[in-house]
């Protein structure tokens, strides 16, 4: 199995945790590891894998998500609590994304860091790249990878 | 995750942004720690992730005004940048020379244990806002007139 598959399976085992039903809708090249959504978990990978992950969405989705992880409680802007509940659902939807890929050594995961803004630019790597589009209720979900 | 250990290795950093502006940029930078009205990182910004993993678990996190990165990858450069693109990939390899040389500092001081760098992931915007949640960290600032650029180093994580 391949990181996008093991992605999409680890996105499909852990939303419905959650309550959330997501859907796989595609899987793109890019020329390059970039996001323009306003909330981006960055995972970087090293040891068996090196690269980065990234999870991108818009600020209703994620509110939506630091929601469910939390109980219901209603979430109207992505605080502290909420940045910490999010960088938790990248541990664990990279964590069992990458296990067993590498044969030879474990894989290293960095500890999640969570940029937002409304005027962002990333670019997290300018080796190719790949993006994988999810539906999740009714807002879009991401997840990019570069590995080198 | 000991504060120690932050405040030790973030030695190490500081050793490494001394040496690395005075022999990539040929500028001696001022250490500005704890007295960041000195520095100026407002308006467009350009941060650079590197995270650590291994023995210990953290991220290094540069920040500097577009300006400041301007600059610093104009003198990378030997002239002016021929894609704006280059800017970011300029900065993401000076946090990388910078990182590198900081952890092998800390890995050859203690050599059981061993930290690994992730590569680098540069993010700009005006209403930028960065967080590695659970993390003890220290902030160093360097700056020579309107050069100026901080880093924010953390350990511990998720």
């Amino acid at each position: 199995m391949n990181i996008s598959e093991k992605i999409i399976e680890s996105c499909s085992t852990n939303f419905p945790m959650f309550g959330y039903e997501i859907e796989f809708l595609s899987e793109s090249c890019e020329v390059n590891l970039n996001s323009t959504a306003e909330v981006n978990v960055l995972i970087g990978l090293s040891n068996g894998i090196k690269g980065n992950i990234v999870i991108s969405f818009n600020q209703k989705t994620a509110c939506n998500i630091i929601s469910a992880m939390m109980g219901g409680t209603v979430v109207e802007e992505v605080d502290d609590m909420g940045k910490s509940a999010l960088g938790e659902m990248a541990n664990m939807i990279i964590g069992n994304a990458v296990a067993g890929l590498s044969e030879d050594s474990v894989i290293d995961l960095s500890p999640p860091t969570i940029a937002t803004g409304k005027n962002m630019y990333i670019m997290i790597s300018n080796i190719k790249a790949s993006k994988i589009e999810f539906q999740l209720e009714d807002s879009l979900f991401f997840v990019s990878y570069a590995l080198q | 995750m000991s504060e120690n250990i932050v405040e030790i290795y973030g030695e190490y950093f500081r050793r490494a942004v001394e040496e690395i502006s005075t022999e990539l940029l040929d500028i001696k930078l001022n250490d500005l720690s704890g007295k960041e009205d000195r520095i100026s990182i407002h308006g467009k910004k350009l941060d650079v992730i590197i995270g650590m993993t291994g023995d210990y678990k953290g991220r290094l996190l540069l920040e500097s005004t577009e300006e400041s990165a301007r600059t610093i990858t104009e003198i990378m450069n030997f002239g002016t940048l021929e894609r704006e693109s280059d800017l970011y990939l300029y900065m993401g390899e000076f946090a990388n020379i910078l990182s590198g040389r900081a952890i092998t500092f800390i890995n050859n001081s203690n050599q059981k244990k061993i930290i690994r760098l992730t590569p680098p992931a540069i993010f700009s915007g005006v209403d930028l806002e960065i967080t590695t949640p659970n993390i003890e960290f220290i902030n160093l600032c360097f700056g020579k007139d309107d050069l100026h650029i901080r880093l924010n180093i953390g350990f511990g994580g998720v």
